[in-house]
């Protein structure tokens, strides 16, 4: 059965009759990342991106790939660096997202295709305050019309969804179109125009006609969901009996949306540390092959293992060594979708900017955070909420004054002195051995007393050191730990001394605090390919001396999936079980052909239906005739009256309404966005 | 079906020919006439495909024609328009001016400059290779890069064009990943052949825009060509001197003539090869597009001042020392006397 014969199929099922009864209303969803470059989202891709960047490889957006499509169900052609869609010339095209202009021609005379055309190139940069989801892309607009760039020159920003340019078919075009591309910077990797939201969207355009998104019950058995159209795809997950589900014809399969409640992040790593399951790792945080010629000053003391599974250490230890780079190699999970990393890094003075160099499925990019941690800390200073200490070195201006009063002797260390005054509470936590050096300060003594208490449990019997001023804890092991100010004295004399103090906690090695994680970005994998973080030593702020050497620590990097929607593939087995009862209708494509008004005259499939400036009664509608359709076009359905249907429509320019009668709908969209708040990403 | 002819026409020069519905439309001041290209070696005169484009005549008369791409059975099953990865080569043609087709030049051709001598026909293919056809033999050029257009001098002895990086193609152009692929695939240009040594002798610009669409002035001393800054606003129409020995090298940098643009104080681009020259190379004539793709003639003095837009139309011809005949809207031949602004 070809595609043809398919759409009649549907077309047959799906008719007006069936069509729901409430009003249907233009899309509702969370703001996408990228918009349209055009008004109203009726255009034919007629050339789509090719996904699969190998010379002689083609993957179109849906995942059709060369020898794999049956005939005309290939929309791309190998290389393709975009999205070609078809319209006429002098369409208005509108700015994606907010960014400013890299490069811009307008001069070349339409419809000349003498091997240069117009063209517009947008940045839309962090460094302009116009990144895309937190990451800097450049979107390019081709093929445009003579003196059809709307910004003047270069550097110009642009807001999004404003007018940028008009198209027209300049350079190598054989027709009027647009060439829209995205890519991702700094590496301006090519990706696929549908990023992030665009992907979930693409049932909103025609491809050849076909009737598009249905509803379908996959009945009593249990299907398989596949990553795509052919059972040689993995299988994402079985469908229970009787699911419900949106899907997209695409010949033999279809393209469904998964009815998945949000997902529960799900880390990599468990937190002893272990690799959780669906996840591998190819090595553990490996060395550059340049580390080892490196001599480390500060001594074998100061390394550190990386991971459980490796035996190999960083230390980033002598300066100038750029190209010392620490690498965690993994294995993605058989899951496609957004991914979140987190990392950590000892929280001192050189952790303001690390670099990190990730490697998803859009290319290599370096991102830069600051994971000093938390400056003033959390916690209150209570026993149950302590003054997290997550710096170094923490120093922080507190005071007893109204400060609980629950501790009024330590032990073992410190034993017999009053300290019957308020007290604040202090936590930090050592992941590897350090020297910790405690400082108090205050004025007022010696009426005004505040005593520092190093503790190894959240109690009073468990203090390990004591001090008026200052101690020093030598080679302190890895834990947990708390530090007490307490104002010191007996009874009345106790409350008195308490006062406010300058309290400073230094690590002699650096912690990776739990305030240092940082989330790095959201990221996509291709099921199970290989992918990295590296942190690069070059990148690290103000560098190391050998007496304080920065590393990167064992586990380190975190990867948190962050799926609440995705799609799979389902097989031509449910395409008898089309639920065509319910939903709202948001889109609706048009029919002209002969079982719209009972001929079978095969040039109906040419004629035109008119569309009026009002709804009608039954068949019969005197208003005005305001526009026309042809089999196959798209258009955004706004309201319902009777078998009427009020769509948008366009000049190109503004957007106008008109009715048409549901005789000629051969499909429909449902509003597949509502309730969406986040989106799966290829 | 003509305008009247305007003084100053020279019966002696080439009468100026269009393209009008797959024919050919020649403005003979004794006897306009419309033929049909037929092949004379059939026994009835087979028509010919429908002419795609006329290039210009040789010495002898002949005019230098392309026919119509065949249609492949991949477009036809594809009609959608797209970035095209293969141009539809073209069928180019010696046409007596009595129609019948005189000889083949070639095939898959994109583009054809014949000599102003009118010996020689130099062609580009769909791939942008270059060729020069002379006496019934085609020499293929080995060219620093993938060549889109050309220019002769007004002896016949040089040749401007405008090359694309080697590794230029449709297919790397709408394939490029990076936008600095992109603009790199967007840098031409102009290098100068010489036939009488049958080699490139000087590389003529070597601008990162876009330098295109070259033409000689009548004395052959200058080069003026259309350059388009690679990111920029920029661009318009420009000369380049060359120096008089020989020709082959620029003797300072190019002169912009006009800057491109519709607004107060610039120029609309012509299209390429669009522009012809008047009175004895005081002043130009030119085809500028416009959104719906028709065109408009302009005229404007040498030096690039006083641009003057004349009428809608398309694809100028000189006639003469003074006139310039073209297609109106309606795609009859009309003529004008530009009067050009100073």
């Amino acid at each position: 059965m070809n595609g043809f014969m398919r759409t009649a199929t549907a077309a047959a099922v799906i008719s007006s009759a069936w069509l729901p009864a409430p009003l249907c209303g233009a899309p509702a969803q969370a703001p996408p990342p990228f918009g349209w470059p055009f008004a109203t989202p009726t255009y034919n891709i007629t050339a789509a991106f090719d996904l699969d960047p190998a010379a002689g490889v083609m993957a179109d957006w849906t995942g059709w790939r060369t020898g794999e499509a049956t005939a005309g169900s290939a929309h791309a052609y190998d290389g393709h660096s975009g999205h070609d869609f078809g319209m006429v010339t002098g369409t208005n095209l509108y700015a994606t997202a907010a960014g400013t202009v890299y490069a811009l021609r307008e001069s070349v005379p339409n419809d000349d295709h003498s091997d240069t055309g117009n063209y517009l190139i947008l940045d839309h940069k962090a460094a302009t305050g116009t990144a895309v989801g937190g990451r800097d892309f450049r979107t390019r607009f081709w093929h445009l019309s003579q003196n059809g760039v709307v910004p003047a020159s270069t550097g110009v920003a642009v807001t999004k969804g404003a007018l940028v340019a008009q198209s027209d078919n300049t350079g190598n075009s054989t027709g009027p179109h647009l060439h829209y591309a995205v890519s991702l910077l700094p590496g301006d990797s090519q990706t696929c125009a549908f990023y992030h939201a665009w992907w979930e969207n693409d049932e909103f355009y025609t491809i050849d006609g076909r009737p598009c998104v249905v509803y379908v019950d996959t009945g009593s058995g249990v299907l398989n969901c596949r990553e795509g159209a052919s059972t040689s795809y993995n299988i994402i997950t079985t469908l229970p009996a009787n699911s419900r589900l949106v899907a997209t014809q695409r010949n033999a399969w279809w393209r469904v949306v998964l009815p998945l409640p949000p997902a529960t992040a799900r880390e990599a790593r468990t937190a002893a540390g272990a690799i959780a399951a669906g996840y591998s790792e190819t090595g553990s945080w490996a060395d550059s092959p340049s580390k080892s010629a490196v001599a480390d000053g500060s001594g074998d003391a100061n390394r550190v293992v990386l991971s459980g599974t490796g035996s190999r250490a960083s230390t980033f230890a002598a300066a100038g060594d750029a190209a010392d780079a620490a690498t965690f190699a993994f294995t993605a999970p058989n899951q496609r979708g957004l991914y979140d990393i987190y990392a950590t890094w000892p929280a001192d003075a050189n952790a303001a900017g690390v670099t990190y160099r990730v490697t998803d499925s859009n290319g290599t990019s370096d991102f830069v955070v600051d994971q000093r941690g938390n400056a003033a800390g959390a916690g209150t200073g209570a026993k149950a909420t302590p003054y997290i200490i997550a710096r170094n070195p923490y120093v922080a201006a507190h005071t007893t004054v109204g400060a609980p009063d629950e501790w009024a002797s330590y032990s073992p260390q410190g034993s017999g002195l009053p300290e019957n005054g308020p007290e604040n509470l202090y936590r930090f936590d050592l992941r590897t051995t350090s020297t910790v050096t405690v400082t108090v300060d205050h004025a007022g003594y010696p009426t005004k007393d505040i005593d520092i208490h190093l503790l190894n449990a959240p109690a009073p019997t468990a203090c390990i050191q004591r001090a008026d001023w200052t101690l020093t804890a030598p080679d302190l092991a890895p834990g947990t730990y708390y530090v007490a100010c307490d104002s010191y004295g007996s009874g009345a004399a106790g409350d008195a001394a308490a006062t406010a103090y300058t309290l400073t906690v230094a690590f002699s090695d650096n912690q990776p605090f739990p305030d240092s994680w940082v989330r790095i970005g959201q990221f996509s994998f291709a099921p199970g390919a290989g992918a990295s973080v590296q942190v690069r030593e070059s990148s690290v702020t103000g560098r190391v001396d050998a007496s304080a050497p920065a590393r990167v620590v064992a586990d380190a990097i975190k990867i948190v999936p962050r799926i609440t929607r995705r799609t799979g593939w389902i097989s031509d087995t449910i395409a008898t079980r089309i639920n065509t009862a319910s939903t709202p209708v948001t889109s609706v494509v048009i029919r002209t052909d002969a079982t719209a008004n009972g001929d079978s005259d095969t040039m109906d499939a040419f004629a035109e239906v008119p569309i009026f400036a009002n709804s009608g009664t039954g068949t019969s509608n005197p208003s005005a005739i305001v526009g026309k359709a042809v089999t196959g076009q798209r258009f955004v359905c706004t309201a319902r009256s009777g078998d009427w249907y009020q769509v948008w429509l366009t000049n190109g320019t503004a957007a106008t309404q008109g009715w048409i009668l549901g005789d000629h709908l051969v499909g429909y969209h449902t509003d597949l966005l509502s309730g969406v708040d986040d989106w799966a990403m290829y | 079906m003509l305008a009247l002819l305007p003084a100053g026409y020279s019966a002696a020069s080439p009468p100026p020919v269009f393209v009008r519905d797959g024919r050919l439309v020649i403005v003979d001041a004794a006897a306009p006439r419309t033929v049909t290209p037929r092949d004379r070696a059939t026994r009835d005169g087979e028509a010919c495909p429908p002419v795609d484009a006329y290039w210009g005549a040789l010495a002898d008369g002949r005019l230098v024609v392309t026919f119509r791409p065949q249609t492949s059975p991949d477009s036809a099953a594809d009609p959608e328009p797209h970035c095209s990865t293969h141009s539809p080569g073209s069928r180019a043609a010696l046409v007596n001016p009595d129609g019948t087709l005189d000889a083949e030049l070639g095939t898959g051709v994109l583009r054809a400059f014949p000599s102003p001598a009118g010996s020689t026909v130099a062609l580009v293919s769909t791939d942008r290779n270059l060729s020069l056809w002379r006496d019934g033999s085609q020499t293929t050029i080995t060219a620093p890069g993938r060549i889109s257009n050309a220019g002769w001098s007004p002896d016949g002895r040089f040749l401007a064009v405008s090359a694309y990086p080697p590794d230029w193609s449709e297919g790397a152009v709408s394939s490029a990943r990076t936008t600095a692929e992109f603009l790199r695939l967007q840098n031409a240009d102009l290098h100068l052949f010489d036939t009488t040594r049958m080699a490139f002798v000087g590389q003529l610009t070597s601008d990162p825009g876009t330098e295109y669409g070259p033409f000689f002035s009548p004395d052959g001393r200058s080069i003026f060509y259309v350059w388009l800054h690679a990111t920029e606003d920029r661009g318009g129409l420009m000369r380049l001197d060359l120096d008089r020995d020989g020709g082959t090298s620029a003797t300072a940098p190019a002169t912009p003539l006009t800057r491109a643009g519709n607004d107060a104080g610039e120029t609309p681009l012509g299209r390429v090869g669009t522009y012809v020259w008047r009175r004895s190379g005081t002043q130009l004539a030119f085809e500028a597009g416009r959104p719906d793709g028709s065109g408009e003639i302009w005229a404007m003095s040498a030096d690039g001042r006083g641009a003057v837009r004349i009428a809608a139309g398309r694809k100028p011809q000189a006639t003469g020392d003074a006139g310039v005949v073209f297609l109106d809207e309606k795609g009859v031949p009309q003529t004008v006397v530009p009067e050009v602004r100073r």
